[in-house]
């Protein structure tokens, strides 16, 4: 009777706690320390002592919402209050994880409505929280994803490694188990959670944060990977960098879950836009690039299509492009050698219908969007040669293997993805060189050669 | 041999070893055999060597231990090294006894063995080498220790090298041998010289007496052919002095008027002596040295300074001879005077040579220029007023670069510039002008030293420090050029930024100077370079004077290189959002092409940076459609370039990029929207020839054709009035690009890189070795397979190596054997006599005893 009174009374503090708007940010602030140490205490406190006086293990999952939801939608939230409440407790206890991914994903849920919430202490029941779910959800997902992203243990699979628990688990845990103690509800509370967050309006930044890592830390440890097609599919399809970001999640659906695709070829050859080569995913998208078009069941206008785009963008791109151009389609060349005829063609000879080809005329239509119909086969490479005249040396040094013999089985692609500028650049000026910089022969008489360029349209 | 072997016994013989033996004996015909017996009483074989051998033979093939037969069980296919069938075993061994006796035995002789003498004699106990080697070699030896002797190894030619005698060379005298009467020796050591047969005293006279008879009849006939030469010189030479004095001399010839001439002694001491009355080449003034020039130049400033000085100080100037001196410098009389551009290395002679042969030519020829200029410099010394518009005219006639327009309005600024830079007493200062200079060793020191100096006496100032320190005076002069030069780049900037005209004198100077330490240059560059990589923004001006300077077509550059790379950075990834950003992007393509324009290499950041450029002048005011070209080009770079959009009126007239544009801040005018947009279309034209051979010529260009469509629909869109000034462009450019992309689309053929002949489709039947051997290790593995053969030899040495320790073992344990016996034998025999000595003496006394008791008892 006493402690049933007692709890009561602390349920009263915290709800006071909880409520008043002044001490909210100071909650916040200290989390981690005293106050925010202690509503989690009370927390164990109080499954310990509903245990006590009912006999079943409960988690007080009520109090832990309003913790959660008081934290995740608070805008003053520090980094540290977040990395805390994600490596101090999350990371360590699998209850607390377990039922953090719950709440997340309930809050998240659309039709969450805070009134209507089953419970029994009214206390909880403030208008405040409906005031920050709508108005700052921005700040909710920034929040949810930042702590889920900081946790970094993954849903346990055997149940003898779920050991650790913030309300104690009593040896005795009644008749029927509790889904704490459950792998499948484990995996089940993190696919929902991050499913709820996926659906709410993402931020641009958070959306390429999780799109970059979906494919290591979230795909493998959801229940039914495929719910994510959706969500891929749609980033997948929004075109631009996104897409890029998105193909990692999607090839890892592909060919880990047997997703099917239709039209896959058709979108990753209009990935391949003029922006390509600038934009700061492209190692990440030619290295996928590079599986996808390894099958050697793949058809010859498909490979020769993509080759003679990659070539097209080459043209146009900085060395660090030009130099991943080449042996990526060095390495489609060597691997289909059907394509052959991209660099070697004899005269008037079509491979398909042995027609007679008119020479100078490039069939290929770079608008085209669909491989099939660009008539790429029946077109050249003379992009490629002409990086055989690159300003830079060892793009053309390396443009020049298309006119050796195929000795080389293959390039490692992964040699030439992180070239930038400033490596070129580093590269070339500290190599010592013994003979002095060879000077112009005929040294300049003036600051502007007679005939220059410069005379056309400059002036003092 | 071969007919012993098929008598030796054979497995399958049945005969008895004594039959058989005979048998042999008698085919080898050694034995009478009876048939021949009558008929002839002589053995066939008369000679006893050749009947040892066969006996020998027939010896040896009968004893059946000497043999070692290797009997193969199978033929084993590709066995290379096939072991002898049969070994004489007993041959060998004694062979390896023989060999241990010379060598192992020697030295088991001398073991212990202290002092003594030790033969060096080449080859004397060295049995293994022939008798034509031993000789060989000493007499190699014999030529390298005369050689030692040979003090005297110049390679003078004429001198007498070796053993002389009597100042002569030994080889001389055996040569020619003439006899030499005052040398009695002479005949004896001749004789000395040939040991085989000793001549006799009358021998050798008599073959002296013959040689000088010889020798004499020589010098008679030489003597002959002289004169006869002679003669026919003279015959000659009348033929020629009739061409020489055919006004003088105007007798007929003809062998009658030759010979009277001939006989004429007197006339022909004439002729000579009136020869000697000949006008003759007179000794030249020597040419100076160029280093003697320099110097002189070098001098001829820093008296000048000492007179400049005295004069300031109030003293008297004694500038008499030194104008007089000076009046001397004339264009005209000079022969070498060292100009402001001499290096007194490669390029120094040329100006000169050529400008003599140039004299009618332009007057825009460097040489002379420089020459114009080092009169006005002598007319500043002098003090004579030289105005500076006449200066300047000058230096315009000689850079004549620009069009008209341009040309006057840089004199324009030029001259206000002059005006704004020159310290209020400028007019008086042109006097007061220094001879000598400390040279700067840093741009702080440079600034210093030129202090209130207009940038013509600045350049002065550059001439007069390149003649004082010219590289040829000192060593350490090298140093301060290159210095200069490193400074001197530093100050183009600063001229360029106050638009100082003179830049393209200082470009000169800069441009000559970096040769005197290229290395240095170089290096300074680089970090320059590594610099302007840091930087948000490349310092254009140098970029410009970097393509210049050095040679920029090479495949590698270490300046130039690093430079494009740099250059591209900044043209693929600023944002151009103001017109200073957009005026060095121009700027810098300018330099790109200048430095692509012999190479023509591919700069795509260059193009991209035109085009979007081009396009941006006229996108309109929708950022995010769609811009022509398959340039890449962010919505940043989008939104940052609509400051470029035309939207108003066309200029009255379109002006240039000014280079002012890059030191201010200034906003975008509507005219400079134009005058970049003529820029764009200058560069695009620019570019459009440079890459004309370009394979990809159609692809790089084509979306150009699409841009300039938009460009011309833009402009005609517009109500300007004055459009037709820049349409008029575009249009001009179009047709020159749909006229190149035409030729290019003739010129278009497929690629056909792969020209070699086809690689070989891959096999997978095992590889066949047509002849295999056991013996050759087919291990692909080329490390593992040696090391095989590595470690088998090995082995097989090892094995060779125990076999001989314990065979010579045996030897030394036979010899010692022998030895001791020997030793033993010997003791044996000594005591043997001892003991038989002994013994007689013990018989005799014993005799002697008996003799004396027989005596005794005969006595008794």
């Amino acid at each position: 009777e006493e402690s049933q009174a007692l709890i009561d009374r602390v349920h009263e503090w915290e709800s006071g706690v909880l409520r008043s708007q002044q001490n909210l940010n100071d909650i916040v602030e200290i989390f981690g320390a005293a106050e925010g140490e202690m509503l989690l205490q009370m927390l164990e406190k109080e499954g310990h002592s509903a245990y006590k006086s009912s006999g079943v293990y409960t988690f007080p999952n009520s109090s832990f919402l309003a913790i959660v939801e008081l934290v995740l939608n608070n805008s003053a939230a520090s980094d540290h209050l977040l990395r805390t409440l994600a490596e101090s407790y999350a990371n360590s206890y699998d209850d607390l994880r377990f039922y953090f991914y719950r709440n997340v994903a309930k809050i998240a849920s659309p039709d969450y409505d805070p009134f209507k919430r089953s419970n029994n202490k009214p206390g909880f029941n403030g208008g405040t929280r409906v005031k920050l779910l709508t108005e700052e959800s921005s700040v909710f997902i920034k929040n949810a994803f930042t702590v889920m992203n900081l946790i970094r243990v993954t849903p346990k699979k055997d149940i003898m490694d779920i050991t650790d628990f913030w309300v104690r688990m009593p040896d005795d845990v009644g008749e029927t188990e509790p889904s704490v103690l459950s792998p499948v509800a484990h995996k089940k509370a993190f696919s929902e959670a991050w499913l709820a967050l996926l659906r709410l309006p993402l931020t641009p930044d958070i959306y390429k944060q999780v799109l970059l890592t979906m494919h290591k830390r979230i795909i493998p440890h959801m229940a039914d990977p495929k719910s994510l097609m959706d969500f891929l599919s749609n980033s997948y399809d929004s075109g631009g960098p996104t897409s890029l970001l998105a193909l990692n999640g999607l090839f890892t659906l592909i060919t880990e879950y047997n997703l099917n695709y239709p039209q896959f070829y058709e979108k990753l050859y209009a990935l391949l836009d003029r922006n390509l080569f600038h934009v700061k995913f492209r190692a990440r998208f030619f290295r996928l690039l590079e599986v996808f078009l390894e099958s050697s069941h793949l058809p010859a206008y498909l490979i020769a299509a993509f080759a003679k785009r990659i070539s097209r963008l080459a043209l146009s791109a900085p060395p660090s492009g030009a130099v991943i151009a080449i042996p990526m389609v060095y390495n489609l060349l060597k691997a289909h050698p059907s394509c052959m005829v991209l660099i070697h063609r004899i005269p008037g000879y079509d491979p398909e219908s042995g027609e007679k080809i008119a020479e100078n005329v490039d069939p290929y239509m770079p608008t085209e969007s669909d491989p099939a119909k660009c008539m790429a086969l029946h077109s050249s490479l003379w992009e490629l040669e002409t990086l055989q005249h690159h300003y830079y040396p060892n793009i053309a040094t390396l443009a020049s293997i298309l006119n050796e013999p195929f000795y080389k089985p293959k390039f490692t692609l992964e040699d030439f993805l992180d070239h930038t500028y400033t490596t070129f650049f580093e590269s070339d000026i500290s190599r010592k060189s013994k003979k002095a910089a060879a000077q112009a022969t005929q040294p300049p008489t003036s600051f502007l050669r007679p005939g220059d360029a410069l005379n056309d349209f400059m002036a003092y | 041999m071969a007919k012993n072997r098929t008598a030796a016994p054979g497995k399958g013989s049945n005969k008895s070893a004594l039959k058989q033996l005979r048998s042999a004996l008698s085919t080898a015909g050694i034995t009478k055999q009876h048939k021949q017996k009558k008929k002839a009483q002589k053995p066939p074989h008369a000679n006893s060597v050749d009947r040892r051998q066969k006996l020998q033979s027939i010896q040896s093939s009968f004893n059946p231990f000497d043999m070692k037969i290797n009997k193969t069980k199978f033929d084993i296919m590709g066995l290379k090294s096939k072991k002898k069938s049969e070994v004489n075993v007993a041959v060998a061994r004694q062979k390896a006894v023989e060999k241990r006796k010379q060598t192992l035995g020697r030295e088991l002789r001398e073991t212990g063995r202290v002092g003594g003498i030790s033969d060096r004699r080449i080859g004397e106990h060295a049995w293994w080498m022939a008798p034509e080697e031993k000789m060989l070699k000493r007499f190699t030896l014999e030529r390298q220790k005369s050689s030692v002797y040979n003090l005297d190894n110049s390679d003078v030619e004429g001198e007498i090298t070796g053993l002389t005698h009597y100042g002569r060379a030994i080889d001389e005298i055996n040569e020619f041998s003439e006899p030499d009467d005052n040398d009695p020796v002479e005949g004896e050591r001749f004789v000395m010289d040939e040991p085989d047969r000793k001549k006799t005293k009358t021998e050798v006279m008599l073959e002296l007496v013959a040689k000088s008879k010889a020798h004499k009849a020589e010098r008679q006939l030489a003597q002959q052919q002289d004169d006869s030469i002679r003669q026919e010189l003279d015959d000659d030479f009348d033929s020629v002095r009739a061409l020489l004095f055919a006004d003088s001399d105007s007798k007929p010839m003809g062998k009658a008027a030759m010979g009277e001439d001939y006989g004429d002694g007197e006339s022909y001491d004439a002729r000579v002596r009136e020869l000697g009355f000949e006008r003759r080449a007179r000794p030249q003034d020597r040419l100076k040295t160029e280093e003697e020039a320099v110097r002189e130049e070098k001098e001829r400033l820093e008296r000048m300074e000492r007179h400049r000085v005295r004069r300031m100080q109030g003293g008297a100037s004694d500038t008499e001879d030194d104008d007089s001196e000076n009046e001397g410098w004339g264009v005209g009389q000079r022969k070498r005077v060292p100009e402001a551009d001499d290096l007194g290395d490669d390029f120094v002679g040329g100006d000169d040579d050529i400008g003599g042969l140039r004299e009618g030519m332009s007057s825009g020829d460097s040489s002379e220029e420089e020459e114009g200029e080092e009169e006005e410099e002598e007319a500043e010394a002098e003090g004579s007023e030289a105005s500076n518009e006449e200066e300047e005219e000058g230096e315009e006639d000689g850079s004549d670069l620009s069009s008209d327009e341009s040309e006057n309005e840089r004199a324009e600024q030029g001259a206000a510039a002059q005006s704004a830079s020159l310290p209020p007493n400028s007019a008086t200062a042109e006097h007061e002008l220094p001879y000598t200079f400390a040279a700067p060793a840093d741009y702080a020191e440079w600034a210093q030293l030129i202090h209130g100096y207009s940038t013509d006496q600045q350049l002065t100032v550059v001439r007069r420090l390149r003649t004082l320190y010219h590289i040829r005076l000192a060593p350490q002069n090298k140093e301060k050029l290159a210095a200069l030069a490193i400074i001197l780049l530093e100050h183009l900037t600063v001229l360029i930024k106050s638009r100082d005209q003179r830049v393209d004198e200082f470009v000169k100077h800069v441009g000559e100077l970096a040769a005197v330490d290229a290395e240095r240059f170089g290096e300074h560059c680089r970090q320059l370079v590594a610099e302007m990589m840091q930087s948000e923004e490349p310092n254009v001006v140098l970029a410009r004077v970097f393509v210049a300077v050095f040679s920029a077509s090479d495949r590698f550059h270490p300046v130039v290189t690093p430079m494009l790379v740099a250059i591209g950075r900044f043209l693929g990834q600023t944002l151009f959002a103001t017109r200073r950003k957009i005026t060095m992007g121009l700027v810098l393509v300018g330099v790109v092409h200048e430095a692509q324009r012999l190479a023509r290499r591919l700069v795509p950041e260059a193009l991209n940076f035109l085009f979007a450029t081009l396009v941006a002048t006229v996108a309109g005011p929708e950022i995010d459609g769609y811009w022509p070209g398959e340039y890449p080009l962010s919505r940043r770079q989008r939104l940052a370039y609509s400051i470029l959009t035309i939207d108003g009126e066309c200029p009255e007239e379109i002006g240039p990029v000014r280079w002012s544009w890059l030191y201010d801040n200034g906003a975008v005018a509507e005219s400079d929207k134009y005058a970049v947009l003529s820029a764009c279309l200058c560069l695009c034209r620019r570019f459009i020839d440079a890459y004309f051979s370009l394979p990809a010529f159609i692809e790089l260009f084509e979306p150009l054709t699409q841009i300039l469509t938009n460009v011309a629909d833009r402009l005609s869109r517009s109500p300007t009035p004055n459009k037709q000034l820049i349409s008029a462009r575009v249009s001009e450019l179009q047709a020159h690009l749909a006229e190149q992309l035409r030729e290019a689309h003739q010129l278009r053929a497929p690629l056909t890189l792969q020209r070699h002949k086809p690689l070989a489709i891959s096999q997978v039947a095992p590889k066949f070795e047509s002849s295999y051997s056991l013996d050759v290790h087919y291990d692909p593995d080329r490390e593992r397979n040696e090391s095989v053969k590595l470690r088998r030899q090995i082995n097989r040495e090892k094995r060779g190596a125990v076999r001989e320790l314990r065979r010579d073992a045996q030897f030394v344990a036979g010899e010692r054997l022998r030895a001791q016996r020997e030793k033993d034998s010997m003791y044996k025999e000594k005591m043997k006599k001892a003991w038989g000595v002994l013994e007689d003496d013990q018989s005799q006394m014993k005799k002697l005893d008996r003799r004396l008791i027989k005596e005794r008892k005969g006595k008794i």
